[in-house]
C-alpha cells in the first residue's frame, strides 16, 4: 500500500511540477501577482510530494519490504538502521529521488525568497517556471526508466543488502551533500535564463550569487568528503583518483568557482553579463553531464554503478533540451555589449584571467574523461586515460591560476597596472624566499615543481591574509569570506604538494612481532584476531607504531567481509595529526601468521581537507553572517 | 557569429556523447588487429617475477583482461573455467588483471577457480592503455607471433566464443 502511495505522490509532483513551469509562460493572460502565488504554490507542493515520497520509500526500507524491487536489492533484515535510511539513495533509483527533492527544495527557497524587488517579478516567475520544467523532465526520467517503487513477484524472503562500501559514515552522507551542490547549480541556470527573457532586470547576478555559493558550498564539501573517504575505505591511501566519477563533480566545482567570480564583477559592475550567463548554463550543464556519465556506462569507473543504455539516452535527450535550448536562447536573445575595455592588471582582469584558467581546468579534466570516446570515434580504438595525463596538464592552469589569485589582492576595481606590481612586489619576494628556504633548508630539495608548490601556496595564504591585515574593524567581516577560501585553498596546495613530493609508501609482508621501517616511523605487527559485526566478520590487526623508539600509538585496520556479498572491504588503520599520516591497509593473508600489508607515511595530508574546510567555512560567513550587514546596510 | 560558437562546440559535443552510447553494441574492429602484442613487462600477481611480451610467444593464447570491481568479469568467470579445463581445445589464458588490487584478485581466483596459465597484474593500467582496453573484460587472441587476431569486448560466453574465436583458433592451427 505504502509503495503505491509512493507512487501517486510522484504523479502528483508531476502534475505540480508541470502547472509550475506553464504558469510562467504567457499563455493565460492572468494578473501578474496571481501568477506569483499560484507558482509559489505549485513549487511548494512538487516539493512536498516529493518529500513525502521519499518517507514512504524510508518506511518500506525500515519495514524491510522486500516486495519493492528497489529495496530487495540493496537492503536487508540485518541492515542497521542508519544504513537502511541511507539505502534510501544507495542506488540509481533512489538517488535520483533524491536528487528530484533537493532540485525542488532548492526551488522553494528560490519561490520563497526575498532577495527579489518589485521590478525583477516576472525573473522570479521565468525563473520558477524553468525550474518547474527541469523538474518535470526529471520526474518523467524516474517514472519511465527508474521508478523505486516496482513491485516485484514473487516477494524474496531476504534482500539483497547494502553495498557495503557504501556501509559507511561519511559515504551515507557523501552523497547528499554532492547531489545537493549539483542541483543547487539549476537555480543560477535557471535565473539566467530567465534574465535573457526579462532584458530590463539587472539584478539577477546578485541573486545568482547567493545560490552558486550555496551549491559551491555543498559541491566542496561533497567532494572533500568523498575524497576522504576513498582514502580511508578503498585501502589504497590515495585521496584523489582521476576517476571518470570524480571528474564529474570536480567540473562543475571548477566551473561554479568561475561562476561565483564573475558574478561578482557582474553585480558590482555590470560587465561579464555574457560570460557570467554562458558559466551559469555550462555549470548545471556539466552536473548533467556527470550525470550521464555515471549513469549510462559509457565510461567504465571503479564506481561502476549499475547502467542502462536506455537511461542513458533519456539524459543525454534531457542535455540536449536543457543545453542546446539555453545556449539557443543565449544566442538569440543576450544583449550586445559594449566592446570591453580593461586595464591590464585591473581587478575586472584579474577575474576575468582567472576564470578563463579555471574554465580551461574544467576544459581539460573533460578532454581526459571524454578523450576515450573521442578517440574512439576517430580511429574507433579504445583507450583509457589514466591519472599521469591528469596530473600533468592540470599543471598547465593552476600554476598561474595560483600566481594570479594572489596578484589578485593586491588589485582594485578599474586600477592600474603599474602600481599593482610595484605593491605586490615584496609579498612575492617574500613567499620565493620562504618557499625556497623550506623547499632547499628544511625539507629536503625534490624537485623544481615541489619547490614552485610551495612558494605558491606561501604566496597564496599570504595574500589570503592580506585583506585581513590591511583592513580597518568594520570591514574585517566583509572581507573575510573571500580571505578564508583563498586561505584554505594556499593550505590545500601546501597540502597536496608536500604530500606528493615526500609521501613515502611501502608494501610488504609481516609476521606477527615483525616490523618495518617506514621513514622515521617503524610499525610493528603485534597480533591479527577476529571479531564479529552487526553484518560482516572482520580479520583485525594490531599494528603498534614507534618513532625513535617511542611508541606513539597502535592501529587497528581492518578487512572485512560481508555476510551478503563476496568482495571484501579494507577498514584502513590510520594514526594521524594534522602534520601527518601513518596509514596502515591490511593486504592478504598468506598463510603462517604472516600478512601482506600496505603502509605509508603521508607528511601534511590533512591539510588537503583542512583547506576546503577553511573554504566551506568562508562560503558559510558570506552566506550567515554577511546577510544581515549587507540588509542594515542597504536600510 | 560568435554568438553560435558555444552551441556548434555542443552540438560536437552532444554528437559524440550520443554516438557513444551506441557503440558498445556495435562491432569495432581494434585498430591493433594483425599487429603485434604492444610490449610491456609485467608482474606475475602474487609473484616477484617478471614477464614480458616476449613470453607470450610460441602459443595461440588468449588475452583476458579482468578486475575484481566488473561485473562483466564475474558473469564471465565461469565459462572461463571452464574453457581453461577444455582438454581437446586445449589453449591457455593469459590474464591481465586490470587496475585492481592484487590481495582482491588472489581471493577471488580462490573462491572462484582459476582458469589463467599466467596472471599478469597491472595495477596502474598502463599496459591496458597499449592493449586500446576501453573496459573489462575484453579478450586477445593472439598466434605463436604474438599477431593480435581477434578482440572480444565484453563477457564471453560459449555463443559468442564459438561464433567468433573458435573458428578463428581453428584456422590458425591448420
Amino acid at each position: 500500500m505504502i509503495p503505491e502511495i509512493g507512487q501517486l505522490l510522484m504523479i502528483t509532483a508531476l502534475a505540480a511540477a508541470l502547472l509550475q513551469f506553464l504558469i510562467g509562460l504567457k499563455l493565460f493572460t492572468v494578473d501578474q501577482s496571481l501568477r506569483m502565488i499560484l507558482i509559489k504554490r505549485f513549487t511548494l507542493i512538487q516539493c512536498l510530494s516529493i518529500f513525502l515520497a521519499i518517507c514512504c520509500l524510508g518506511y518500506s526500507f525500515l519495514n524491510d519490504d522486500f516486495s519493492v524491487l528497489y529495496i530487495a536489492l540493496n537492503s536487508n533484515t540485518n541492515l542497521p538502521v542508519p544504513y537502511k535510511i541511507a539505502a534510501i539513495w544507495g542506488a540509481h533509483e533512489g538517488s535520483l529521488l533524491l536528487w528530484m527533492f533537493l532540485l525542488s527544495f532548492w526551488g522553494v527557497t528560490l519561490a520563497f525568497s526575498k532577495k527579489f524587488n518589485d521590478q525583477d517579478k516576472m525573473l522570479k516567475i521565468y525563473s520558477l517556471s524553468i525550474l518547474g520544467l527541469v523538474s518535470l523532465s526529471f520526474i518523467l526520467f524516474i517514472i519511465y526508466t527508474s521508478n523505486p517503487f516496482e513491485r516485484i513477484f514473487p516477494m524474496p524472503d531476504q534482500g539483497r543488502g547494502l553495498n557495503p562500501l557504501l556501509q559507511d559514515p561519511a559515504l551515507a552522507i557523501h552523497p547528499p551533500i554532492l547531489y545537493a551542490g549539483y542541483v543547487g547549480l539549476a537555480i543560477p541556470f535557471a535565473l539566467a535564463l530567465a534574465s535573457l527573457l526579462t532584458p530590463h532586470s539587472s539584478s539577477w547576478a546578485g541573486i545568482a550569487r547567493i545560490w552558486t555559493i550555496n551549491s559551491w558550498l555543498f559541491l566542496t564539501g561533497g567532494i572533500a568528503l568523498g575524497s576522504w573517504w576513498a582514502y580511508y575505505e578503498l585501502g589504497w591511501g590515495g585521496w584523489w583518483f582521476w576517476d571518470p566519477v570524480e571528474n564529474a563533480s570536480l567540473m562543475p566545482w571548477l566551473v561554479a568557482t568561475a561562476l561565483v567570480h564573475s558574478l561578482i564583477v557582474t553585480e558590482k559592475k555590470g560587465l561579464f553579463n555574457s560570460f557570467s550567463t554562458l558559466l551559469a548554463i555550462i555549470a548545471f550543464s556539466l552536473s548533467l553531464l556527470g550525470t550521464f556519465l555515471v549513469r549510462s556506462g559509457v565510461l567504465i569507473s571503479v564506481h561502476s554503478f549499475a547502467s542502462d543504455p536506455e537511461r542513458g539516452l533519456f539524459i543525454l535527450m534531457l542535455i540536449g533540451l536543457f543545453t542546446g535550448g539555453a545556449l539557443m536562447l543565449f544566442a538569440l536573445k543576450q544583449k550586445r555589449s559594449a566592446p570591453l575595455k580593461l586595464e591590464l592588471l585591473s581587478r575586472e582582469s584579474l577575474l576575468l584571467l582567472n576564470n578563463v584558467f579555471l574554465c580551461s581546468a574544467a576544459g581539460l579534466v573533460m578532454i581526459g574523461t571524454l578523450y576515450p570516446l573521442v578517440l574512439e570515434l576517430v580511429n574507433s580504438e579504445k583507450i583509457s586515460v589514466g591519472p599521469p595525463y591528469f596530473n600533468f596538464v592540470i599543471l598547465f592552469p593552476c600554476i598561474p591560476l595560483l600566481i594570479f589569485v594572489g596578484l589578485a589582492m593586491f588589485s582594485a576595481w578599474n586600477g592600474k597596472g603599474s602600481k599593482l606590481l610595484l605593491r605586490s612586489s615584496r609579498v612575492a619576494l617574500l613567499s620565493i624566499l620562504i618557499g625556497l628556504v623550506v623547499s632547499l633548508l628544511i625539507l629536503s630539495y625534490d624537485t623544481p615543481l615541489t619547490t614552485i608548490g610551495l612558494i605558491l601556496a606561501v604566496w597564496t595564504i599570504i595574500t589570503g591574509c592580506l585583506p585581513l591585515i590591511r583592513s580597518r574593524t568594520s570591514s574585517l567581516v566583509k572581507n573575510l569570506p573571500m580571505a578564508l577560501a583563498h586561505i584554505g585553498l594556499g593550505i590545500m596546495v601546501l597540502g597536496i604538494t608536500v604530500t606528493s613530493s615526500y609521501g613515502i609508501t611501502f608494501d610488504d609482508t609481516l609476521g606477527f612481532g615483525q616490523s618495518k621501517t617506514v621513514g622515521e616511523y617503524e610499525f610493528k605487527l603485534i597480533t591479527i584476531n577476529d571479531r564479529t559485526g552487526p553484518n560482516y566478520t572482520a580479520k583485525v590487526a594490531m599494528v603498534e607504531i614507534y618513532s625513535e623508539n617511542q611508541k606513539i600509538g597502535t592501529v587497528f585496520p581492518e578487512k572485512r567481509v560481508y555476510d551478503t556479498t563476496s568482495p571484501s572491504m579494507t577498514e584502513a588503520g590510520i594514526e594521524a595529526n594534522l602534520f601527518r599520516d601513518l596509514f596502515v591497509a591490511l593486504g592478504e593473508d598468506l598463510g603462517g601468521d604472516i600478512w601482506s600489508m600496505h603502509l605509508q607515511y603521508k607528511p601534511l595530508l590533512r591539510l588537503i581537507w583542512l583547506g576546503p574546510f577553511i573554504m566551506i567555512l568562508g562560503g558559510l560567513v558570506r552566506l550567515f553572517l554577511l546577510k544581515p550587514l549587507s540588509e542594515t546596510a542597504n536600510s | 557569429m560568435k554568438r553560435l560558437l558555444p552551441i556548434a562546440i555542443f552540438l560536437g559535443l552532444f554528437i559524440l556523447l550520443a554516438r557513444s552510447l551506441f557503440v558498445p553494441q556495435m562491432d569495432l574492429p581494434s585498430p591493433l588487429i594483425g599487429k603485434q602484442i604492444p610490449s610491456f613487462s609485467l608482474n606475475e600477481l602474487g609473484k616477484s617475477s617478471t614477464v614480458t611480451h616476449q613470453d607470450l610467444l610460441g602459443d595461440i593464447a588468449l588475452i583476458n583482461i579482468w578486475a575484481t570491481w566488473c561485473v562483466g568479469c564475474e558473469i564471465e568467470h565461469d565459462f572461463l573455467v571452464e574453457l581453461s579445463l577444455d582438454q581437446d581445445l586445449d589453449i591457455p589464458i593469459i590474464g591481465i588483471n586490470w587496475k585492481d588490487r592484487d590481495d582482491l584478485a588472489t581471493r577471488w581466483l580462490i573462491q572462484k577457480g582459476n582458469p589463467y596459465s599466467k596472471i599478469l597484474s597491472d595495477p596502474i593500467g598502463n599496459t591496458a592503455i597499449d592493449f586500446g582496453v576501453y573496459g573489462a573484460p575484453e579478450t586477445f587472441l593472439i598466434d605463436d607471433q604474438g599477431i593480435i587476431h581477434y578482440k572480444h569486448i565484453g563477457p564471453m560466453d560459449r555463443q559468442n566464443f564459438e561464433q567468433d574465436i573458435l573458428p578463428r583458433i581453428v584456422a590458425l592451427r591448420k
